[in-house]
């Protein structure tokens, strides 16, 4: 298990390095691990497939035009996830409200052993979250990671946060008709 | 219900649609031009470089090869109009003693 957690790090040190040196084969490499993280953080921000493509697409772009200044696979991984997010937050700002795609919250997202309607209000009252909200809530659910995490990738104060997480959570307990 | 669990399994990490990474290679091409003779486009960098550093040196080499013979050149022509100073000099002494 630690052996192949190693050989999965000196992988993807090896592939940012030929990347930085100009091997198109590495940087590939690089989208296919990443490629999921990316396009999910986008598509959960949006609730939208051809948006969170968009943004995905561009965030490799960008990511190819500053690999030299990346100086470790967990520094790439933390690069694409703040990239991203910035990119969503001043995509929603240049383009406005986006339109979320309701034939998008159907049955296929519910995963399986949980109910598709509840998924499917869940998806429509995240997407009625504030865009900051939404933001933290896609960090702290899809990606697993801490306030403290979270905020250095969102630029806030861990604990603004936790009162931002918290605040989303009591909204969607609210409007489910939980007790928070 | 959990709620967080819920979230956890709704916002799951999902995989873009089929062909996602062709397309951005693709426009990585378009934006930086296609990898050329399909080595790493540092590899050919670094060798254009190379080239172009034997190809100074070669210059240089030659140059100072040029500058080298020029040199030589000079020295071997002030050695001959000393000698031949020299003996236009013998010559007129000698032609001075005759005619005294």
């Amino acid at each position: 298990m630690m052996s192949a957690m190693v050989d999965r790090a000196s992988f993807s040190d090896d592939a940012l390095h030929r990347a930085q040196l100009g091997d198109d084969d590495a940087f590939a490499q690089i989208i296919e691990e990443h490629r999921a993280m990316v396009y999910s953080i986008a598509y959960n921000f949006f609730g939208n497939r051809d948006r969170g493509e968009e943004i995905a697409q561009d965030v490799f772009l960008q990511l190819y035009r500053n690999l030299r200044s990346l100086q470790s696979p967990s520094h790439l991984l933390f690069w694409l996830r703040q990239v991203t997010s910035r990119k969503c937050i001043d995509e929603l700002r240049r383009k406005g409200p986006r339109a979320v795609d309701l034939n998008e919250i159907d049955i296929a997202i519910a995963p399986s052993g949980s109910d598709p309607f509840l998924a499917r209000r869940l998806r429509r009252l995240i997407d009625a979250l504030p865009d900051m909200q939404r933001l933290v809530l896609t960090l702290r659910y899809q990606e697993d990671l801490g306030p403290a995490d979270i905020g250095e990738i969102v630029g806030m104060p861990a604990n603004t946060v936790k009162s931002t997480l918290h605040r989303a959570l009591v909204a969607l307990r609210k409007n489910l008709g939980e007790t928070p | 219900m959990n709620i967080e669990l819920e979230l956890k399994d709704l916002l799951r990490r999902r995989e873009p649609p089929p062909g996602f990474a062709e397309q951005v290679m693709a426009r990585v091409l378009v934006d930086n031009g296609p990898p050329l003779s399909g080595q790493p486009r540092a590899a050919v960098i670094h060798r254009g470089w190379r080239a172009l550093a034997a190809a100074a040196l070669m210059a240089i080499t030659l140059g100072g090869w040029g500058v080298h013979v020029t040199l030589r050149a000079r020295d071997e022509l002030r050695l001959a109009m000393r000698i031949t100073a020299e003996k236009v000099g013998r010559a007129q002494q000698q032609v001075r003693a005759v005619s005294r």
